[in-house]
């Protein structure tokens, strides 16, 4: 399992006008997982989502395994890449099992349904995932991180080789986020699926990705290993949050973490002052 | 697994009752009406088509069941459950439990077909299929009205169908309001208020057809309805080309609204609540909702017909009393499970 999944060529994107990100280019090798790192309205869900095929480059080249991304029809592209989106709203309540199967949807014609392999084949990936006993529940009945594992689940039930991650570690706690990093990390490992995540978290980065591409206003601003990536320069870059990326030897491992630092340079005034308590003030002095 | 099963056999066992009810509705619909016939000579008769049984009966009794009864108890059957079938594809398609399949205006449009109909000519032929065109015609412009808007269709769709839907009752209003009093006018009211008084052995023909393929269509992308319900972007993400299912889905439910609203006038109701209902009993999986909603608006209705033509010695309209009986029912069911399934 070797070889390029994905190659971006000087692609970008636009919002009528507005440009969302500009002279995009990189390469993503299967059963790579890439963090795309980057404040909130920089373009990581879009460019994502123009990976897919969900939304359409407005310039440059794109290949998924050596093909023309616009050579692929959407059934296609399907069995070859999935996508799990950041919330959902369901408006009816499917069964977990009911969702799951869903994610056949690429393998099965218009006027075909899912049948016994496909059922087997959802509650397989259910059972690898350790989570069968929510087969029967009803989806909003599940907690948050037993959702964004069902919606995995779904995705992975398209059978991809590529799976693009929209911020899936945002509404999880702690432990759940652990959870979810480790499953990303063995789909890369053992089933050499190709991953592409968007996070806020600086540390999940660290934790899973074998690449990082940093984004700001549309842009790459670098690009590379975690560490390469991830240096306190870069950080202040993209978040305008100076930093210290430590590292944590336990048992012979080494872990990295970026520690945010008391932010000592900032202009005050930039913080959320509630307006009311601000005039209370002001008359206190007067 | 096992749990799987489970809610298979529940499916199962549901669908039975519906369907052991809808056969038990369909007998007493039978035998009940204004020109008694006993139960069975009635069985008599109707085993004359397919066995050789001695005529003993006389033929006013043939023409009772075959032209009249037969024709209008299997039309209310169909027609109540094609209705629920669009009702259920429509509330998936839109990602909307409040929907009903006259949504994109087909039932205003068909009112206005009907009316103008009965204002210039009053003959029946003439009405259902002006009633038809015209139900067609108001789907098709507010289909074309959205595309216009590329953006977001689903939310453009249901604009669009409010436009048309509301341009279509005005050019009604405009109708009634010129229609001779005496006689037009009762014939358009009564005609919008729905009855299945008026179907015979022809209709079986010229609606029955364009209803069942209709409803093919929608049982065969029924599973694709999951996908589609829960959104364009997460369907197109699993390769479903949302914009083609949804006019397939279109064209389908209104051929069969149309062509329900042409025999019998305007039904509400049965669209809108039979779908909850049958949500509430199985789940929303559509894979199992729109055959139970076919049952169960076949059912629904034709339960409703019977009473229609048996309470009082003049008919009831079918609009009042699906409404009268589908509310109440409707409400003590939401009491009874808080709107949840299973």
């Amino acid at each position: 399992m070797s070889g390029t999944a994905i190659e971006l060529y000087e692609t970008a994107f636009s919002y009528g006008q507005k440009p969302v990100f500009t002279d995009v280019s990189g390469k993503i090798n299967r059963g790579e997982v890439v963090c795309l790192l980057g404040a909130n309205g920089c373009g990581k869900t879009t460019l994502m989502k123009c990976m897919n095929g969900l939304l359409t480059f407005g310039s440059g080249k794109a290949f998924i395994f050596g093909k023309d991304l616009y050579s692929l029809n959407s059934k296609d592209l399907a069995m070859k890449s999935a996508f799990v989106f950041q919330g959902y709203s369901q408006v009816f309540s499917y069964s977990v099992t009911d969702i799951v199967l869903t994610g056949r949807g690429p393998h099965l014609g218009f006027f075909s349904f899912p049948g016994k392999a496909d059922k087997q084949k959802a509650l397989s990936i259910l059972e690898n995932m350790h989570i069968s006993h929510l087969s029967s529940r009803y989806f909003p009945t599940l907690s948050g991180g037993e959702q964004q594992l069902i919606m995995i689940a779904r995705a992975l039930a398209q059978e991809p080789s590529i799976l693009f991650l929209d911020e899936p570690a945002s509404a999880l706690d702690f432990g759940n986020q652990q959870y979810l990093l480790r499953t990303i990390k063995s789909l890369a490992d053992v089933y050499g699926i190709t991953i592409v995540m968007s996070t806020h978290y600086p540390n999940h980065a660290l934790t899973v990705a074998d690449k990082i591409w940093a984004m700001k206003d549309g842009r790459i601003i670098s690009s590379g290993s975690p560490l390469e990536v991830l240096t306190e320069e870069n950080i202040y870059k993209l978040y305008k949050v100076p930093a210290r990326v430590v590292e944590v030897r336990e048992s012979g491992i080494n872990s990295f973490a970026v520690i945010p630092l008391d932010d000592t340079t900032g202009d005050k005034e930039d913080y959320f002052i509630p307006a009311g308590k601000g005039k209370q003030n002001e008359q206190c002095k007067m | 697994m096992n749990n799987d099963q489970e809610s298979d056999r529940r499916f199962n066992i549901v669908a039975l009752s519906f369907g052991l009810l809808l056969v038990l509705l369909f007998m007493v619909s039978l035998f009940s009406g204004r020109y008694s016939i006993p139960p069975g000579l009635m069985c008599r008769v109707l085993l004359s088509k397919v066995i050789h049984i001695d005529m003993t009966w006389s033929r006013t009794v043939e023409t009772v069941i075959f032209n009249i009864r037969l024709p209008r108890t299997v039309l209310a059957a169909l027609i109540g459950g094609s209705l629920a079938v669009c009702g259920a594809s429509f509330q998936g398609m839109f990602q909307n439990p409040l929907v009903s399949p006259d949504i994109l205006g087909v039932t205003s449009g068909a009112g206005f077909g009907a009316a103008l109909a009965i204002l210039l000519w009053n003959q029946v032929a003439l009405i259902q299929a002006s009633a038809f065109i015209f139900g067609i015609l108001a789907v098709f412009i507010a289909y074309i009205v959205s595309r216009v808007f590329r953006p977001t269709p689903t939310l453009m769709l249901v604009l669009s169908g409010i436009i048309v839907g509301s341009i279509f009752s005005a050019l009604l209003s405009l109708i009634k309001y010129v229609a001779d009093p005496n006689q037009k006018l009762p014939a358009i009211v009564f005609w919008l208020m729905g009855s299945l008084a008026g179907v015979s052995k022809k209709e079986l023909v010229t609606v029955a057809i364009p209803i069942l393929v209709g409803t093919a269509g929608l049982f065969l992308v029924r599973w694709l309805i999951n996908i589609l319900s829960m959104g364009d972007e997460e369907a197109h993400s699993m390769g479903i080309r949302s914009g083609s299912l949804k006019l397939f889905i279109i064209v389908c439910a209104t051929i069969v609204t149309a062509s329900s609203v042409s025999a019998c006038g305007i039904i509400g109701w049965v669209g809108l609540v039979v779908p909850h209902i049958c949500r509430m009993i199985i789940g929303s999986n559509h894979t199992r909702l729109i055959p139970l909603s076919f049952l169960g608006g076949g059912c629904f209705l034709l339960g409703v017909d019977t009473i229609a033509r048996t309470v009082i010695s003049a008919e009831i309209p079918l609009g009042i009393l699906t409404a009268l009986i589908g509310a109440p029912f409707f409400a003590f069911l939401l009491r009874k499970t808080g709107g949840k399934p299973g």
